[in-house]
């Protein structure tokens, strides 16, 4: 829609304006010691809680999108029991998301719109304004394999650094409602020069993690059954179900119900659940369908380079590296990847 | 993208018509839709069922389609909901939805002889198919059904068994796993049968098998040595399911939602997915 430039001096005013009207969501600092911190999303009030710079999150803003307990409805106990549907939605503005986390919201997207529609996801993602931002490439060293270094779509707004002015592409009505806030001027060819700048340097810092075009994998996948390679790097695998928690595009969900105290409402309420945990796909027989790591390992990473690859057109990862951090055993899917080519490309079984 | 009223998730209410149980673990419900509609299922499809309070499972329509607003489960005491299922007499609120699944597509198998291979309670779900088979029995073949079980205790839908026994274009065939002082027929599993039918015509013969997973396998050898087609080998599939309507990612295997693609499946599509059987 326009390429425009906000001055930095502009920032706290307007995101004063837009706390004003609506939730802000964006990356602070959590506090880690007297000297470190780390960063995770949270409700911004003021310009000085919000840490535009920061380097990651240790979660992807998804749970302001799929709660990680969310009631469905709510129900009356009794001989003429009632049940109340619920979806929990506010207008939010997600401000400073980076390349592999807008790209986990459309893919979320993509996985909620399917079939059967999610009334309760897509009430709360019609509500919520996407603002992004650059990252710096030493800080997600897999989002250029993957092709979200930087952001083609997937937002309203996205503001690039360029020293004492951000230049915001203003892609969406929703963004647009967001400058109409401040006072801006439209940009200028160095302007855009700037921005393609800071993105040359982007892809320039990204080194090569995955001997191979993303394109291929998908195929590469279709092959990988009876690689050895899964139990090679399921092994350590704690079966934690981390890895699943933090990844900007796991969405699969258990559903229980919970009474109140006064044992008469309650509400049946979904939270996340996790593919890598070993009792996923237990069956009440006694079945379990996948028992071994392996199974689960190969499991998680189909799904993002195979099944919704195949099924969407791109790959289910985003290359946000969360998963590789979080992973108590220090599993990284990519590491199992690269194994399974060199086992392709040898024709030699790895890892047994 | 724009939100529907929120309803994929929400319940509606049947009642308890008749509980009674079957075997020490299994109970038979029959449902009244409160709703007054008929549940307007296909055969092999289920429901999910809530105790509210307690939670929702996906349960097997046991029962084949009617125009009339009831329908019957069979229900194996293994779990909370199904513990709790077992708990409501005549007259209780039960919520529902669905029915979800692919279930038995009937038109091909029209003309066909039927083969039905149903390991224990997989006797539930090919009951739906079945019922409405024997409903329109001139539109099908030959019409043989392999039942077996562990125990003779284990045994469902007795008088059924008996009328289909006796109805003179029905071959039933049973048996239990292992002698038994209760048990006077045949002795073995279920692939013991095979030898004791003559399937005639095996292209034109459809099987449709259900019952543990560790069943699948050697049936589907079985019918294979036959001569069936793999097209024509039918099974219906268990898997862990939260939501039923292909979310909440439980029931998949490789690409399938056994929830939306299945849980019925062809040989033929089920052999290229290898976590199927």
């Amino acid at each position: 829609m326009a390429l425009c430039v906000m001055p930095k001096e502009a920032l706290p005013s307007l995101i004063e304006r837009l706390a004003a009207q609506q939730k802000v969501v964006g990356p602070k600092r959590v506090p880690r010691g007297p000297d470190s911190a780390q960063y995770g999303f949270g409700e911004i009030k003021s310009a000085d809680e919000l840490e535009l710079g920061y380097p990651y999150t240790i979660l992807p803003p998804k749970h302001w999108l799929l709660p990680r307990d969310e009631k469905l409805f709510a129900f009356k106990l009794g001989p003429q029991p009632e049940v109340t549907a619920m979806i929990e939605s506010e207008p939010t503005v997600f401000f400073g998301l980076h390349p592999p986390d807008i790209a986990g919201i459309a893919c979320l997207d993509e996985t909620m719109s399917d079939r059967n529609p999610d009334p309760n996801y897509l009430a709360r993602r019609d509500k919520i304004t996407i603002v992004g931002t650059e990252i710096s490439a030493d800080e997600y060293p897999y989002a250029k394999f993957i092709g979200n270094d930087v952001a083609a779509s997937g937002y309203d707004l996205f503001l690039t650094d360029i020293g004492d002015a951000y230049v915001c592409d203003v892609a969406t009505d929703k963004g647009q409602a967001v400058m109409s806030l401040v006072e801006t001027r439209p940009a200028t060819a160095d302007d855009l020069a700037a921005v393609e700048a800071v993105r040359k340097q982007t892809a320039e810092q990204a080194e090569d993690v995955l001997d191979i075009n993303v394109r291929l994998l998908p195929l590469t996948m279709t092959k990988a059954y009876d690689s050895g390679v899964w139990e090679k790097h399921s092994k350590a695998c704690f079966r934690c179900g981390s890895c699943n928690l933090v990844c900007p595009t796991c969405y699969c969900f258990n559903v229980e119900d919970r009474v109140d105290p006064n044992l008469t409402t309650g509400a049946r309420v979904r939270t996340w659940d996790a593919c890598m945990l070993d009792t996923f796909a237990a069956v009440a027989g006694g079945e379990n369908f996948r028992e071994e790591a392996k199974a689960r390992l190969l499991h998680r990473v189909s799904r993002k380079f195979h099944y919704q690859y195949t099924k969407y057109g791109h790959p289910h990862c985003t290359g946000c590296g969360r998963c590789v951090r979080t992973c108590v055993a220090k599993i990284n899917q990519f590491d199992a990847i690269n194994d399974l080519l060199a086992e392709q490309a040898e024709g030699v079984p790895h890892g047994r | 993208m724009v939100a529907e009223p929120n309803t994929l998730y929400l319940p509606q209410f049947a009642t308890v018509d008749e509980s009674s149980a079957m075997t020490a673990t299994e109970r038979h419900l029959k449902l009244r839709l409160d709703s007054g509609q008929s549940l307007g299922h296909k055969p092999g499809q289920f429901v999910q069922v809530s105790v509210l309070g307690i939670g929702e499972a996906p349960i097997s329509v046991s029962s084949g389609p009617t125009a009339d607003p009831t329908f019957e489960l069979v229900v194996r005491n293994v779990g909370n909901v199904s513990g709790a299922l077992h708990r409501l007499e005549a007259g209780a609120k039960l919520g529902f939805r669905g029915p979800f699944g692919n279930g038995f597509d009937v038109e091909p198998l029209k003309g066909k002889d039927l083969l039905f291979v149903c390991g224990g309670i997989g006797l539930v779900p090919a009951r739906s198919l079945i019922q409405h088979c024997l409903a329109n029995r001139g539109d099908f073949g030959d019409f043989s059904i392999f039942f077996g079980c562990k125990t003779p205790g284990e045994r469902l839908f007795l008088d059924e068994l008996e009328d289909w026994r006796n109805r003179g274009d029905v071959n039933l065939l049973e048996t239990i796993d292992r002698p038994h002082p209760d048990w006077s027929g045949n002795v073995g599993v279920i692939t013991t049968l095979f030898p004791k039918i003559n399937i005639e015509s095996p292209k034109d013969t459809v099987a449709i098998i259900v019952g543990p997973p560790i069943m699948y396998r050697f049936v589907i050898i079985e019918c294979l040595n036959a001569g069936i087609d793999e097209e024509h080998i039918v099974m219906s599939l268990e898997r862990h399911m939260k939501c039923g309507v292909g979310k909440c990612g439980h029931c998949q295997i490789n690409q399938k939602y056994v929830c939306l693609d299945g849980p019925v499946f062809t040989y033929a599509e089920a052999r290229h997915l290898k976590e199927a059987i």
